[in-house]
């Protein structure tokens, strides 16, 4: 007779967490509200790309922002230089981060851990380079204005575009979330564990690391184009270094290779600096302990508070080990 | 003509040894801890900016400055290792997570640097002359001199450390082989330790001298530790020496591509030149398989 | 002799100028243990890792079940029906024990994300299938009530067993094991012992390498000797166990041991 296998992980946090979230435009009253909730949203996208491929895969790219940045620019290109819609402009955004994700990605992903994470970097600098300089092309420090998003002629007001985003974030989660729970997570995580012995497995280490840059890449592009949508306003500003800080800081805070992580650090992340500025000229000092706080005394971020798996883990160490002993004798 | 090649050879060799310092300072850390210490351009900026307090606002004699701003970028060294990398790896934290714990110190570095010197650019008071000094062509001033020799000081010094000293022995073992380092009676807390010291002294001299001829400025430190990054993986990651010719190296592009080229493209240039190294020669120009083995 | 299953065909690996594995032939007939011994440094492993294709083989030729794959890639091997544990147990920390053992049936699903994505009800109903065969195999070794136990709370004898579980569960045609009691209590031996004699008794060819004699004379029908890189013997058990050649490298790595 073979035993009960463990009950599998539900749907159910994740609709929780999307009935909250179709729930905030009625409970926020400001606009500034709104756009603090709306960027929640975009750093949990970005975000979420980053943890499927260093969280989950094992593969740290520092050069997501670069993603994120060439999403927004593109996003915003595609409609002001080509003319053309918002739909097509999306579609042919998120094809070329995956373009230039295959280009990067073939002779980069060779590289391992720090020189992985040092040649990513490179790349982010580059594209925030091209940014800033070939004025020409992508308007420089100025950057490129796109119109608001329409619907039958009219423009879409800011609840509108909150579900838009709303809409794009709970795609990206439904995605991550199915993935990291599907044979694939199973694959992405052993390769993160032991290459070796994913690859004796039948895991394709290769061809699934280009597969989950790619993916990450064009999650990151998605958040960018949301970026676009909701500042009307593309500039270098979205590759620079503080993108790629707060990024790492919300998998730090929300809990790597977890699948909520990234949603709860990017709250944690978005309205901390408005706690902060009570600390004024303390903030900065207090944003870096923090980081340091998580990495110290919660490794595995607030997602290991909630999630149910770990609960009953730290509650089975507590207990005294003896099926263990027993099985071996 | 010559003016400009003599002014753009110098302009080059003396920010490329201050590249290369770091890249030195980011390489001795990494080969005893394996850690990449992205706050390794703060300990620069501390060496500038204590240079102006030293100097400018408490007019110490330059001798006794320059033994304060060693004490503050040692004492920075110690609080980065004992505050957050011996923290992290006794609780068994992955390299790379210790690498975002050195990117919140370089955040509370540069937090508290804030506090204390504002955001505005200073004037570093340089220790030697900035008068011009002729040699044939070549025109230089003392202080990018300095500099320049200054950089080849500490690569003999951080050669005869390794290679001539017992202790150089150790940091090299521990690099190898933490583990059997262990048991051959190394404490490698001791070296990690050592290195983070070494390396915050080193870059700590780089910001005093290069203040002078750069400004003094608490942001200062971020692209420096890129530049170090970089250097460090164009020469080579798994060697101090390589890492240093490759700042040298990117300091005479950046002055080359600047002065010849536009300088508007010479940043993004040299990355791009940076990530075709990569792909060729995946552990740098100068680079070994040590590297491979994480 | 019965259907072959694995052929090895003058095997060489050079590391630099030192020849690890040296024109090594054996072959391993269906349904049979093949021992795989010898002293320290005879390469043993190296010719583990050209067979599962961790390392790519300087000279010579692999054929598994009539196919040459001296060239396939490693993760191309396990699809085909060669299986192997590790010696460091190299189990996904980051997995429960079912998931690790779940992990083994990945090649029963088709290949890339978007077909994952794709895959609807059929993919759901595999993931159940695979769920439920990971648990048969975990019943098999014994472990079915520790599925959901996380790895650093199992013991090593647990998972040796969590490894042949994974190893197994993809019904391969080939069992490869890297020194299974290798650090394990007499207890755990003799459990891992009987494990593998049931399966020698359904039928499963295997290649065991291994440190301990007596575990091997007692799991195999056939036993290969390798002394520094090269094959010194491939005998029964019984004739093995009283050949010159072999006693003679194993008491020369003794007079080695006692010199040191």
């Amino acid at each position: 007779m073979t035993a009960n296998s463990p009950p599998r992980p539900t749907l159910a946090p994740v609709i929780f967490i999307l009935v909250l979230g179709a729930l905030l435009p009625f409970l926020l009253q400001s606009g500034f509200h709104m756009r603090l909730a709306m960027l929640i949203w975009i750093y949990a996208i970005l975000s979420m790309g980053f943890n499927l491929l260093y969280g989950y895969t094992g593969q740290i790219s520092l050069g997501q922002p670069a993603f994120y940045a060439i999403g927004a620019y593109g996003f915003a290109m595609l409609q002001v230089k080509l003319g053309w819609g918002p739909v097509p402009s999306f579609i042919g955004t998120l094809v070329v981060c995956a373009v230039v994700a295959v280009l990067i990605g073939l002779p980069l992903l060779r590289l391992r851990t720090h020189y992985l994470a040092m040649a990513t970097l490179a790349f982010m600098l580059i594209q925030h380079g091209i940014a800033n300089r070939w004025i020409g092309f992508t308007g420089g420090q100025s950057g490129i204005a796109i119109v608001p998003l329409q619907w039958g002629g009219e423009t879409i007001g800011r609840t509108g575009l909150y579900f838009v985003v709303l809409g794009m974030a709970a795609a990206v989660l439904l995605l991550h979330d199915f993935l990291v729970r599907s044979h694939v997570g199973r694959a992405m995580q052993a390769i993160r564990d032991d290459e070796t012995a994913a690859a004796a497995l039948g895991v394709h280490v290769v061809k699934y690391k280009l597969r989950i840059l790619v993916l990450s890449a064009v999650i990151a592009g998605v958040a960018g184009v949301c970026f676009t949508l909701t500042s009307l306003r593309v500039d270098p500003s979205l590759s620079e270094f503080h993108v790629l800080v707060s990024m790492l800081t919300i998998v730090v805070v929300g809990g790597l290779g977890t699948r909520f992580g990234p949603i709860l650090g990017s709250v944690v992340v978005v309205l901390l600096p408005q706690v902060l500025t009570g600390f004024g000229e303390l903030e900065t000092i207090v944003y870096g302990a923090f980081i340091l706080v998580f990495l110290l005394f919660l490794p595995h971020g607030l997602s290991s508070l909630i999630e149910r798996r770990d609960f009953l883990a730290a509650f089975k160490a507590r207990k005294p080990a003896g099926t263990g002993k027993e099985a071996a004798e | 003509m010559m003016m400009k090649l003599s002014y753009l050879l110098l302009a080059g060799l003396t920010n490329g040894s201050v590249y290369g310092l770091i890249g030195l300072s980011l390489s001795i850390i990494y080969g005893s801890s394996r850690v990449i210490n992205f706050a390794q351009g703060e300990f620069v900026m501390l060496g500038a900016m204590t240079a102006v307090m030293f100097l400018a606002t408490l007019a110490l004699p330059w001798p006794v400055a320059l033994v304060l701003v060693a004490v503050v970028a040692i004492v920075a060294a110690l609080g980065l290792d004992h505050g957050v990398y011996r923290p992290l790896v006794r609780r068994k934290a992955e390299p790379l997570t210790i690498m975002i714990g050195t990117l919140a110190a370089a955040i509370i570095i540069y937090g508290i640097a804030l506090l204390v010197w504002g955001p505005e650019q200073k004037f570093v008071p340089p220790i030697l002359s900035l008068a011009p000094i002729r040699f044939g062509f070549l025109m230089t001033n003392a202080q990018q001199l300095a500099i320049i020799a200054m950089f080849f000081g500490f690569l003999v010094a951080t050669w005869f450390l390794l290679y001539r000293t017992r202790f150089g022995l150790s940091i090299r073992a521990t690099g190898v082989n933490p583990r059997v380092a262990l048991l051959m009676g190394i404490r490698s807390e001791r070296i990690v330790q050592f290195s983070f010291m070494y390396s915050a002294f080193v870059s700590g001299m780089a910001g005093l001298m290069i203040g002078p001829l750069l400004g003094g400025q608490i942001g200062m430190g971020l692209l420096l530790t890129v530049k170090g990054f970089m250097a460090a993986i164009l020469g080579g990651l798994g060697s101090p020496f390589a890492a240093a010719a490759g700042g040298l190296a990117i300091g005479l592009m950046e002055a080359f591509m600047a002065g010849y080229g536009t300088s508007l493209y010479a940043e993004p240039a040299i990355f791009v030149l940076i990530l075709l190294v990569l792909i060729v020669r995946p552990y740098g120009l100068l680079g070994d398989y040590e590297a491979e083995r994480r | 002799m019965t259907e072959t299953i694995l052929k090895v065909e003058g095997a060489t690996r050079r590391f630099g100028g030192l020849v690890a594995v040296n024109a090594v032939s054996f072959e391993i007939g269906k349904g049979m243990a093949c021992g795989l011994i010898g002293p320290n440094g005879a390469g043993k492993s190296t010719m583990f890792d050209l067979i599962t294709g961790v390392r790519p083989v300087s000279a010579g030729d692999i054929w598994f079940k009539g196919q040459r794959m001296t060239n396939a890639p490693a993760h191309a091997r396990s699809p085909m029906g060669m299986a192997r544990t590790f010696q460091i147990v190299r189990l996904f920390r980051g997995l429960s024990v079912l998931e690790n053992v779940m992990l083994g049936l990945h090649p029963r699903f088709a290949d890339g994300i978007i077909r994952a994505l794709l895959g609807g009800k059929a993919r759901a109903a595999q993931e159940t299938a695979t769920r439920a065969r990971a648990m048969e195999m975990l019943d098999f070794v014994g472990l079915a009530d520790r599925a959901d136990a996380r790895i650093e709370e199992m013991t090593l004898g647990q998972l040796r067993l969590v490894d042949i579980a994974r190893a197994l569960a993809l019904g391969p045609d080939l069992l490869m094991l890297d020194e299974p009691a290798a650090g394990l209590n007499d207890a755990e031996t003799d459990n891992l012992g009987v494990m593998l004699e049931r399966l020698r008794k359904q039928g499963l060819s295997m290649l065991l390498v291994e440190h301990d004699v007596d575990f091997i004379m007692n799991a195999c029908d056939r036993i290969v000797v390798m002394d520094r890189g090269t094959k010194i013997a491939d005998d029964v058990p019984a004739r093995v166990r009283t050949d010159p050649k072999v006693i003679s490298a194993y008491i020369g790595q003794r007079a080695a041991h006692a010199a040191h």
